[in-house]
């Protein structure tokens, strides 16, 4: 099975569950055109590939780039060329991005032309650029995340609380328009690549948070800017939405501009790629094709992807929402709730995020539990969005700021690496189905409900869906911390019988030390003094008989996180090594070390000498 | 404790692997996650054939190790092409009480060819392998140890690694390595070794099937 099958059935699992539950909503609750109908269900079927094109796309290119693109900002000798590279990174990615311009516009209209929207789309950016430079300083200079989300956040609850509830509605949905489907990724590529450059006790939670911290950029660029301009209300009301009819005709129209938004998006990050290597990576053919390959699939699996969302979704999420909300309230937050739970996990950042976590954590957090925790929150989120379009009542920020506030409280308790995640949930989630077909659901009911307002409650939807998962995933680390210390320590290993006498007819043995995460490096130092030389250290996780450890509720099992090291070492000196190790009094106490020993045929005479080049 | 018992599985498929070790005794497992390649005429020359791999290593007893190679192969079908392979690597376990080091003589049907090389340049070296016939590889990323460097913020820089796991039947060895030093002496930087195997599943039976398939489809 190739990459692109393993990718086609993970997307399928998470496809299937959205097109039984709208269809089964719109045969038996609600009545809808079979036009739309059946336009959902090829959307359904493009959306499928586009997604399943994208996501190896990004696995082909957009990793490599990022990762790429980490290093050189890693590697820069002054904090000046650090500071402009990772400016220029962020400022560009996001003035290109499609979804930031139509945002634009929306806030030019309703703010009766007093901000332009080349001037919103340049401050968020300008917000967006100065956000990752400071990330990606936190990262370098070991600043702990919770702290970092703490300040940025303490700022945005006090300018919060002066700007008007819209504003600060507008605020939070423009950084959910600015993590799109190609930005996400990308940062998410660079963060990790940064954090596996640094290495060190903390490159797997600092592998996260960069998305987190670049989505708070669009939030103070807004809310500076309504501050600054004095605009506090918004005026305005929304277009008359009218539905497309026929079944291929939509598609089509669709297609073309679709088209010019993703090659706008996909510009920046290309050219940027391509100057670099010219000046820096200097990359063989190969490679260079490779990526140029996965930039093509990137480009058309976008293309293929939001042409899909824009034709076949949107009409049905309008239509779903007007239709449920005239016929009953509470059915319709509910039906949200549950909408909520599984439309978020077809978000094609979720999914990169997923592989992120996987791969980083040697595949020890487990990602259905990811996916829950961020189906629930994501629910949640569209639930209360619901209420507060059926009672106006209930306000936005009762939920927005109050959620962000204990969110930062409970990161000082969380888990760390769950710190990042959580922060970075929140942009991932906020992906383009919700920008399309959640946001058409909940306007749709604004529509049919007479004392919501379609441009007021449609503003706000965004910013709740991006605020829940940071949320849940705080509390998800905080089980997982609670549940990681409820850990009894392993027994001592029982002394192994002796074995057969066996002559050795090599030159070098091979050891292999398996340890919990985090004493890779000082397992090799230890090696090191005993006069080993080299070591390759692998990722993974553990499995014990005697200390698991299992989530409540859901019963999953936790495996720990472990280092492997590979040493290859003289055979006179392996047996000194591997005592050494065995021996050592923080190893032995701490890290859980187990050591095997086998001969190798390393017949590289030159070994040493390789290994010091 | 004498072996090491490594299956090379499709991604979730290790806990199936780790459940039914369990379930015979073995108390410790780690998994680590890998790359492999497919063979496909139509995604290899486009550099599109990798596929998501667990790789599931297991300390054993030589009886224990009999058992897993059995049951694992029938469990997950190992005889089909790309559902994953096992092989086992006679090794002793290290504790404080070991004074020297040696091990029972076992017949050494195989070897397995472990290559470092800096990141990027795994596929080539499958590449090379093939080129002296051996079926196929799988990759896991890994990194050389810290290395501080001196940039605007003392970092840490932790190479990255590519590290590629080929098993080949004894008499191929030296072809295959020999093919493999020849591509990392030309073109990377890189180490070689080879680790003594003591059972194999999954790898060679279904050559043997298709050439049982063969001579069939020719008596036809």
């Amino acid at each position: 099975m190739t990459l692109f099958m393993d990718k086609m059935k993970e997307v399928s699992k998470t496809l299937f569950p959205v097109v039984f539950f709208v269809l089964l909503i719109a045969l038996t609750t609600v009545s809808v055109p079979n036009d739309i109908t059946i336009r959902f269900l090829i959307g359904s079927v493009i959306l499928l590939v586009g997604l399943t094109l994208f996501l190896w796309g990004v696995d082909t290119a957009m990793e490599p780039i990022g990762g790429y693109m980490a290093e050189e900002v890693g590697s820069s000798k002054s904090l000046i060329k650090l500071l402009f590279l990772s400016f220029l990174l962020g400022f560009l990615i996001t003035v290109a991005e499609p979804d930031l311009l139509i945002l634009g516009n929306q806030i030019q209209d309703a703010s009766n032309q007093s901000l332009s929207s080349s001037m919103i789309v340049y401050m968020v950016s300008l917000g967006v650029g100065i956000m990752i430079s400071l990330g990606v300083l936190r990262l370098l200079r070991g600043m702990k995340m919770n702290l970092f989300m703490a300040i940025v956040y303490g700022v945005i609850l006090v300018l919060g609380l002066i700007v008007s509830e819209e504003f600060l509605a507008i605020s939070f949905d423009a950084s959910g328009a600015t993590t799109g489907a190609l930005t996400t990724p990308f940062v998410l590529a660079l963060s990790n690549g940064l954090s596996t450059f640094k290495g060190g006790q903390d490159a797997e939670e600092n592998s996260f948070g960069l998305v987190g911290i670049m989505s708070a950029g669009p939030i103070l660029a807004v809310m500076l800017m309504s501050i600054l301009s004095g605009q506090r209300n918004i005026q305005g009301v929304a277009e008359e939405y009218v539905f497309s009819e026929g079944i291929l005709s939509p598609i089509l129209t669709a297609l073309p501009p679709v088209i010019l938004e993703s090659i706008t998006a996909l510009i920046p990050i290309t050219v940027l790629f391509f100057v670099f290597n010219a000046i820096k990576f200097k990359l063989d053919k190969e490679e260079i094709r490779n990526i140029l390959i996965g930039l093509g699939l990137t480009l058309l699996g976008l293309i293929v992807f939001l042409t899909a969302v824009n034709s076949g979704f949107m009409d049905m999420g309008r239509i779903l929402g007007m239709e449920i909300a005239a016929k009953n309230t509470k059915l319709l937050v509910f039906i949200g709730f549950l909408l909520g739970l599984i439309i978020v996990l077809v978000e094609p950042a979720v999914h990169v995020l997923g592989e992120q976590i996987e791969e980083v954590s040697g595949g020890s957090i487990p990602i259905p539990i990811i996916r829950l925790t961020l189906s629930l929150g994501v629910g949640t989120a569209i639930a209360i969005s619901m209420l507060r379009i059926v009672s106006p009542d209930v306000k936005l920020w009762y939920f927005l700021l109050p959620g962000f506030a204990i969110a930062v409280i409970l990161s000082f308790f969380s888990d760390p690496i769950f710190v990042g995640i959580a922060y970075d949930a929140g942009g991932v989630a906020s992906g383009p189905m919700t920008a399309t077909f959640v946001l058409a659901f909940a306007q749709g009911a604004a529509t049919s409900i007479e004392t919501a307002d379609v441009l007021v409650d449609g503003f706000g939807v965004i910013a709740m869906v991006a605020m829940a998962p940071v949320f849940s995933l705080m509390v998800l680390g905080l089980i997982f911390k609670y549940r990681k210390k409820s850990t009894p320590v392993e027994p001592a290993p029982s002394p192994i019988e002796e074995e057969e006498i066996y002559k050795p007819s090599t030159l070098q043995h091979c050891l292999i030390a398996i340890a919990d995460r985090g004493f890779g490096d000082q397992i090799v130092e230890v090696a090191r003094n005993f006069g080993a030389s080299g070591a390759t250290i692998f990722h993974g996780r553990g499995y014990f008989e005697d200390h698991q450890t299992k989530l409540p509720l859901v019963n999953v099992e936790i495996p720990e996180e472990q280092e492997i090291i590979y040493l290859i070492t003289d055979s006179k000196i392996s047996e000194a090594v591997a005592t050494g190790l065995v021996n050592h009094e923080e190893l032995g106490q701490k890290a859980n070390l187990t050591v095997y020993i086998t001969y190798t045929d390393a017949n590289l005479n030159n070994f040493d000498q390789k290994l010091e080049k | 404790m004498s072996r090491m018992y490594l299956a090379i599985v499709n991604r979730g498929k290790a806990e199936v692997v780790i459940k039914y070790a369990r379930s015979v005794g073995i108390e410790e497992g780690t998994v680590l996650l890998g790359e492999g390649t497919v063979r496909s005429k139509v995604l290899e020359p486009l550099g599109l054939n990798q596929t998501q791999k667990e790789i599931v290593m297991l300390p054993v007893t030589k009886e224990q190790d009999q058992l897993l190679h059995k049951e694992i192969s029938k469990k997950l079908k190992f005889d089909q092409r790309n559902k994953g392979i096992a092989f086992s690597i006679p090794f002793k376990r290290w504790t404080k009480e070991s004074t020297s080091f040696s091990l029972e003589e076992e017949d050494f049907s195989s070897s397995l060819i472990m290559t470092i090389v800096e990141k990027g340049k795994g596929r080539e070296i499958i590449k090379a392998a093939r080129k002296a016939k051996a079926r196929g590889g799988t990759m896991i990323h890994g990194r050389g140890a810290g290395v501080p460097q001196d940039y605007y913020f003392p970092i840490q820089v932790e190479p990255q690694k590519d590290t590629v796991l080929i098993v080949v039947q004894k008499d191929k060895k030296d072809e295959v390595k020999n093919s493999i030093e020849e591509m990392i002496n030309s073109e990377t930087d890189g180490v070689v070794f080879t680790l003594p195997v003591v059972a194999t599943s999954g790898i060679f039976e279904d050559r043997i099937d298709e050439k049982i398939s063969k001579i069939k489809g020719g008596r036809n």
